[in-house]
């Protein structure tokens, strides 16, 4: 996970850490700025909005897939689990664009993450 | 208190059933729905209301409301699919409210030690960090008469520029003692190109420092901005 690579963190153990329960608000950003016109700025606050939405649609998403992968008894969650959560909680426009691309966007994404990196 | 930004109803389907949960009745978190699916044709004779509810890019198409429980100010209208999927996430958020393991506020920075280092990182004009040609993640040695733009060498370093000239000002220190605490979080390979491009659109010419922003606004439903009273289990 690329939010767990950090070092040592000054946060006390209780407490979640803001890089473990958000996306980096860098990465949100500049994605939100792919779809912008070049002149376009984006504020501190729509970023950190966006970081917040994200983040919980991804939870919304994965605990849906987690609660299908416990009924089924099953520990990990995959892809199909995803496309299916998708289908499942009313985004059907893009559950089929992610089954029929999967192996494509895996691809992409593992291209995204080293140029992240 | 930090408030739940996700408030977005949302509903397509007409549903014969009234779910009725009196166990989260009274709970006061609003819905976790961000919905970022494109506008379904609604039909159906049992439609109880229709409204106009402005999606996340703007867009607005007529939906079917769904009641699935009284809130607090008035019912909160939900898709009927994703009415469980946000009980259990509202759930899980007040297992960790309960716990005191959600963040208060968010902070400047991540790390005390990389905060100082960025503080004591010599600025050039324009605000911009001065830099070697070579910029070492950590304990980089910083010499006043390098040049702080970088040459277009290859396609990362010209969009660069492009950038950079395209959002001058963008943030202010605040974002870009953010940004290096983001950067050795994401930043594993020593390839400075990765690690030169994203420093120039985070750059910025305020000097000023910011305290922590509190994240406000969002989509609110009904009337006024939503407060989130909660009430510990």
């Amino acid at each position: 996970m690329e939010d767990s690579i950090g070092g040592s963190s000054s946060n006390d153990n209780n407490i979640i850490k803001e890089q473990d329960r958000l996306l980096p608000i860098a990465n949100v950003g500049r994605l939100m700025k792919q779809i912008l016109p070049q002149n376009a700025k984006i504020s501190k606050e729509a970023k950190e909005t966006m970081q917040e939405c994200v983040s919980e649609f991804i939870s919304f998403v994965t605990s849906e897939a987690s609660e299908k992968c416990r009924k089924e008894r099953r520990k990990t969650v995959n892809g199909d689990d995803i496309c299916w959560a998708l289908a499942t909680l009313g985004f059907d426009d893009y559950a089929e664009p992610m089954r029929r691309k999967s192996r494509t966007k895996i691809q992409e994404a593992s291209t995204n993450q080293n140029d992240l990196c | 208190m930090k408030p739940f930004l996700l408030s977005h109803p949302d509903t397509m389907y007409n549903c014969s059933q009234v779910y009725c949960s009196h166990s989260l009745a009274h709970t006061s978190y609003p819905c976790g729905d961000p919905y970022f699916g494109s506008s379904i044709v609604a039909y159906g004779t049992q439609a109880i209301t229709q409204q106009m509810v402005p999606q996340m890019l703007g867009l607005a198409s007529t939906r079917i409301a769904l009641p699935v429980e009284l809130a607090e100010d008035g019912p909160i209208y939900v898709n009927a699919k994703q009415y469980h999927g946000i009980l259990r996430r509202r759930q899980s958020r007040a297992k960790l409210k309960a716990q005191n393991k959600l963040i208060k506020s968010r902070k400047p920075y991540l790390h005390e030690s990389r905060h100082r280092h960025a503080l004591k990182r010599v600025r050039g004009t324009g605000g911009r960090f001065l830099s070697a040609k070579q910029l070492q993640q950590f304990n980089a040695e910083l010499v006043t008469d390098a040049h702080s733009g970088p040459g277009p060498v290859n396609v990362y370093q010209k969009k660069d520029a492009s950038e950079a000239e395209s959002h001058p000002s963008r943030t202010g220190k605040n974002a870009s003692i953010t940004f290096t605490a983001i950067s050795g979080l994401t930043s594993m390979s020593g390839n400075s190109v990765s690690f030169r491009r994203p420093e120039h659109n985070f750059l910025g010419n305020s000097p000023n420092i910011g305290g922590s922003s509190q994240c406000s606004g969002g989509l609110t439903f009904g009337g006024g901005a939503r407060q989130c009273t909660s009430v510990g289990r």
